[in-house]
C-alpha cells in the first residue's frame, strides 16, 4: 500500500492509523456527552422529587458540607436505585474517565506502528492515571 | 437562599466564566475557583474539586475537533503526559496536605504567573530553523500538520525535549494543586522551550489537558471533595459557555478580548493573595 505517508511514523498503515484517531475523537464526544446526560438526569430528578434524604436542602447546608470519602459501591448502588445524588456522581465519574479510556485506545495506535517504546509509556501512563482515578494512592 | 436558585445561579455564573475563558483563549478553569471561593463562599478544596471535573469535561470536548483535524502530536502528547500525569498526582496529594490559606496564596501567585504568557503573546506561528534534539530523534517526535491559512502541509522539528518534559511535571503538579487545567504553563513548554508552531502546541496542550486532570480528578473525587451538587451545575454551566464561546470565536477579535480579560485577572490573582494572607 503506497499512500503518501503524512509522518514517518504512520507510515506502515497510514489508513488504519488515521481510522483509530477518528474513533479517539468520536470516544472523546460521547464520553463527554454521556456524563452530561447522565449528570441532567440527576439534576432533573433532585429538581422533582425533593424528598431525597442525602441531598442538602440549603444553599448554607451546601456551604458547610464537609468532604468524606466515598466508595465505589456505594457510588454505584445509589446511581442504580436511581437516587439524583448518587447519578450526579455516577455522571462525574464517567466523566473522569473519558481521558483514562482516550489513553488506552492509543494503545491501538502504537501497535499499528508496532512501536514498542510507545508501547512502554503508553503502558506507564495509563497505569498511572488508573491509580489516581481508581484513588489506590492518596 | 433556596437551593434551586443556587444551582442555577452556579451554572450560570459558570457558564460565563466558561465563556469569557474560551474567548481570551485560556481554559475557565482559571476563573472557576476564584468564583466559587470569593463569589459563592465555598471552602477552596470543594472549589478545586468542582473545577478540576469542569477542565476535563471542556479540554475533552474541544479535543474531540483538534485530533479529528490532524492539528495534535500524539507522540509529543504521550511522551509528556508521563511527565503530567505523575505530576498531577503529587500535585493532589500536596493539595489534601496543605492550609486552605496556603493554598489561596499559591493559587493567586500562579494565576499571576499564568498571564505573562497570556499578556505578550509568545511562540512562533511557524518556528524556523529547529534542529532536533537527540530525544526528538530517539522518540520520533517530528511530525508535520494541515494549515488551512497556507494552503499546504507544515513540516516541523521538535528541540529541548529534557527542558519541556521537566516544564510539563511542574504543569502537572500546578494542574493537580489548584484544579486548573494549566494549559498557559503548558504551551510555554511546547511554544518557547520545545519550540512546536503555534497550532500544534494548542492543540496538543488541549489534548493533554484532560488526561492530566483525570489523574488529580480521581483522587479528588473519592477524597469527597467533588460534591455532586457544586461539581454538576458548574462543569455543564462551563461547558455550555466554552461551546459557546468557540462558536462565538471566529467573530471576535482575539486581541480585544486578552486586553479585557488580563486586567480581570490580574485584579482576581491580587484578591486571591490577599484571602490567602487573611486581609480580605
Amino acid at each position: 500500500m503506497t499512500v503518501e505517508s503524512p509522518s514517518p511514523a504512520a507510515a506502515e498503515a497510514p489508513i488504519s492509523a488515521r481510522t483509530v484517531e477518528l474513533w479517539i475523537s468520536y470516544v472523546l464526544r460521547a464520553g463527554v456527552l454521556l456524563a452530561a446526560a447522565i449528570i441532567l438526569t440527576g439534576v432533573a430528578l433532585l429538581l422533582v422529587g425533593r424528598e431525597s434524604a442525602s441531598a442538602p436542602h440549603s444553599f448554607s447546608a451546601l456551604v458547610h458540607t464537609h468532604a468524606s470519602p466515598l466508595r465505589l459501591d456505594d457510588v454505584w448502588s445509589r446511581a442504580m436505585r436511581l437516587h439524583p445524588v448518587g447519578l450526579i456522581q455516577l455522571g462525574l465519574f464517567v466523566l473522569i474517565l473519558t481521558p483514562v479510556v482516550r489513553v488506552a485506545m492509543t494503545v491501538l495506535l502504537f501497535a499499528i506502528d508496532r512501536d514498542a517504546l510507545f508501547l512502554v509509556i503508553v503502558t506507564i501512563v495509563l497505569t498511572v492515571l488508573v491509580l489516581g482515578v481508581t484513588a489506590r494512592i492518596g | 437562599m433556596a437551593l434551586d436558585l443556587f444551582i442555577l445561579g452556579l451554572f450560570l455564573a459558570s457558564m460565563f466564566a466558561g465563556l469569557l475563558g474560551a474567548l481570551a483563549g485560556l481554559g475557565g478553569g482559571v476563573l472557576i475557583v476564584p468564583l466559587l471561593t470569593i463569589g459563592f463562599h465555598l471552602d477552596i478544596r470543594l472549589a478545586i474539586g468542582a473545577s478540576i471535573v469542569s477542565v476535563i469535561a471542556t479540554s475533552s470536548g474541544a479535543a474531540a475537533a483538534y485530533v479529528r483535524d490532524h492539528l495534535t502530536n500524539v507522540r509529543v502528547a504521550m511522551l509528556l503526559e508521563l511527565a503530567t500525569t505523575t505530576g498531577a498526582l503529587t500535585g493532589a496529594l500536596v493539595a489534601g496536605l496543605l492550609d486552605a490559606r496556603l493554598l489561596f496564596i499559591v493559587f493567586g501567585v500562579i494565576l499571576l504567573v499564568s498571564l505573562v504568557p497570556t499578556a505578550m503573546r509568545i511562540g512562533e506561528e511557524l518556528p524556523e530553523a529547529v534542529a532536533g534534539d537527540w530525544a526528538s530523534r530517539r522518540f520520533r517526535l517530528a511530525s508535520d500538520y494541515p494549515d488551512h491559512a497556507l494552503g499546504r502541509t507544515v513540516r516541523y522539528e521538535v528541540t529541548r525535549v529534557p527542558l519541556g518534559f521537566g516544564m510539563m511535571y511542574v504543569a502537572g503538579v500546578v494542574s493537580g494543586l489548584l484544579g486548573i487545567g494549566s494549559g498557559a504553563l503548558k504551551v510555554l513548554a511546547m511554544d518557547s522551550a520545545m519550540r512546536l508552531p503555534m497550532k500544534v502546541s494548542s492543540a496538543t496542550s488541549n489534548f493533554m489537558i484532560g488526561v492530566t486532570a483525570a489523574a488529580s480528578a480521581g483522587v479528588y473525587f473519592w477524597r469527597g471533595d467533588v460534591v455532586p451538587l457544586i461539581a454538576a451545575p458548574v462543569a455543564l454551566g462551563v461547558l455550555a459557555g466554552a461551546t459557546l464561546g468557540a462558536k462565538l470565536l471566529v467573530r471576535f477579535n482575539n486581541v480585544t478580548v486578552r486586553m479585557v480579560f488580563v486586567p480581570v485577572l490580574g485584579a482576581v490573582s491580587v484578591e486571591m493573595l490577599l484571602r490567602g494572607l487573611g486581609v480580605a
